[in-house]
């Protein structure tokens, strides 16, 4: 099994979980033509898409997916906010498991300005995956992770150091930090996590401006020893439950 | 109300008269000792009682009463500080703002002039707005570095600019020495920019005459009682609390990372269909996202009920 990234970042974010026979969609966040391209155009290969919430840059390709008979599940808020009504739109409530074609996924919540889901996935290819963007932390820990897709937005460092408290860019400073996993709370949500089942971590949802990629890649790698990568368009990494 | 509910708001009430039973009693053995001179006409026991009040009736940002939310030592300490600084919660003279669990007490312009005037001997203080098209004048005498207003001339016309230039403050003190705090409009907007929350305020945008005058009026009278006899009482005041900051590093220090989820415990459920869903949750639905929508069907609705009486 292999994730690709599509998209990764407030512009649009998109991923595919998939091997010869299973395809998962994660997020619906980029111009559904570049979802199709990364497919190959195997629509009717995708098993269905799980979107975290509403915002344009997660689910801005919903109603396309819908319309070329892929189900996508999300939470009942994000579900209805959409103003679509199909049969394809599945809603989902945290904590409770759900088949997707060979996929087993459980939602569960998150902290975010709109109502916002992380999902627990597994398959017996990769293993369980862990996927959580758009938090300011998760309320949970998990069990034997085989694969991390975890959001590390911003480091406070950096933030603190170009918008200092009381400088212009208060608002959105603060919004930031209400609402996105900085990468020193990423550190300690994996600190706190038994690794010792995990292959990867893969950074997601990297700020352009309160970030640095190599920088956040090294913190991660010093800490847990794992294999690291900085998601970025066209990456494409092997997800193996086993990795040998 | 529900049993749990009236359950919770009295031990919200017995905790908030310990509270101030304990600061009350505080109060008193500073005083006995000798530590702490409260003005003679103030009454520890009426600022207690009107700060138990307002407390009752703060909330902090998710809505739970402050009394629950907020630590035991802080609100004490927020309750010391307004006796110790001998203000009345009930003039508006202080503010309780809960942050991540913490109560803190900020004065108000009005305890500030009421501070100064207290141990400051400031008699008398006035402020103004220096607005586009006024003739403003002032100097800096040689001799003694005071400023002073030489003239300041406003018409209806300039008034009407809603454009500020600057404030001032001149004030008098007991001794007779006249001075005068002048900001202009950039360093005022300098000192807004320090403010918690996002960005300014309703009474910021649609006031910013009276709060330019606000500004100065505070920088005056922090001044006075900085340099005051009683400048100890005093010193913590005036730091910069970053709320979010604190709020979020107490929220990740209470809630994450708790509970261990594994999807290895939970058996398949069937998804329920999108309208059986939207059935379910029109609440959420209207709640969360098509308020506004909502609001304004109910607004259209009043008119025409009114047309039909």
């Amino acid at each position: 099994m292999e994730l690709v990234v599509i998209g990764s970042g407030s512009q649009g974010n998109s991923y595919i979980l998939r091997n010869e026979t299973d395809t998962l969609l994660i997020e619906l966040g980029v111009n559904f033509k570049r979802i199709k391209k990364a497919l190959n155009f195997n629509i009717i290969d995708v098993d269905g898409a799980i979107v975290s919430h509403i915002h344009s840059d997660h689910a801005k390709s919903i109603k396309e997916a819908v319309e070329c008979g892929i189900d996508v599940y999300s939470g009942a808020e994000t579900i209805n906010a959409t103003g679509i009504k199909s049969h394809r739109l599945k809603p989902v409530e945290s904590k409770k498991a759900y088949k997707v074609g060979a996929f087993k996924i459980m939602p569960f919540d998150l902290r975010h300005d709109v109502p916002c889901l992380g999902f627990l996935i597994k398959h017996e290819d990769c293993g369980k995956v862990v996927f959580i963007t758009d938090t300011y932390y998760s309320p949970f820990k998990f069990a034997g992770i085989n694969q991390w897709i975890i959001e590390a937005n911003y480091s406070q460092e950096i933030l603190d150091g170009k918008d200092g408290y009381g400088s212009s860019k208060t608002f959105l400073r603060n919004r930031v930090m209400t609402s996105h996993l900085s990468i020193e709370n990423c550190l300690s949500l994996l600190e706190v996590n038994d690794l010792s089942q995990t292959n990867n971590v893969l950074l997601t949802h990297l700020s352009d401006s309160n970030s640095h990629a190599d920088q956040f890649k090294k913190l991660v790698e010093n800490q847990t020893g794992k294999n690291v990568s900085v998601a970025e368009t066209g990456l494409t990494i092997p997800f193996k439950k086993r990795p040998f | 109300m529900s049993t749990e509910t009236k359950k919770t708001t009295e031990v919200a009430k017995k905790k908030q008269t310990d509270i101030t039973s304990t600061v009350l009693k505080k109060v008193e053995a500073f005083q006995q000792a000798g530590e702490l001179r409260l003005p003679k006409n103030y009454s520890p026991e009426n600022a207690l009682k009107s700060a138990q009040l307002m407390l009752s009736e703060t909330t902090d940002k998710n809505g739970k009463a402050v009394m629950e939310s907020c630590s035991r030592t802080s609100i004490a300490n927020a309750l010391l500080k307004t006796v110790v600084w001998g203000l009345s919660p009930n003039k508006g003279q202080v503010y309780f703002i809960p942050y991540a669990g913490k109560l803190e007490c900020s004065v108000s312009y009005t305890g500030n002039i009421a501070i100064a005037k207290r141990y400051a001997g400031l008699k008398r203080i006035k402020a103004n707005c220096v607005m586009k098209g006024d003739d403003f004048e002032f100097e800096v005498d040689n001799e003694s570095g005071r400023k002073k207003i030489v003239h300041h001339k406003q018409t209806l016309e300039s008034i009407g600019s809603e454009k500020i230039e600057g404030a001032y403050a001149v004030y008098e003190l007991e001794d007779g020495t006249i001075d005068v705090e002048i900001m202009s409009f950039s360093q005022i907007s300098k000192s807004w920019d320090q403010r918690q929350g996002n960005g300014l305020s309703p009474a910021h945008k649609n006031f910013p005459d009276q709060m330019a005058m606000k500004t100065v009026l505070n920088r005056a009278c922090k001044l006075l009682v900085r340099t005051s006899d009683d400048s100890i009482l005093y010193d913590d005041e005036d730091k910069n609390i970053d709320h979010t900051k604190e709020d979020v590093k107490h929220d990740v220090k209470q809630n994450a990372n708790k509970d261990t989820i594994d999807i290895d415990d939970v058996e398949y459920e069937e998804v329920d269909d999108e309208v059986k869903s939207s059935e379910k949750t029109p609440e959420s639905k209207d709640k969360t996202f098509e308020k506004p929508a909502k609001e304004k069907s109910e607004n259209q609705e009043d008119p025409n009920q009114a047309k039909a009486f």
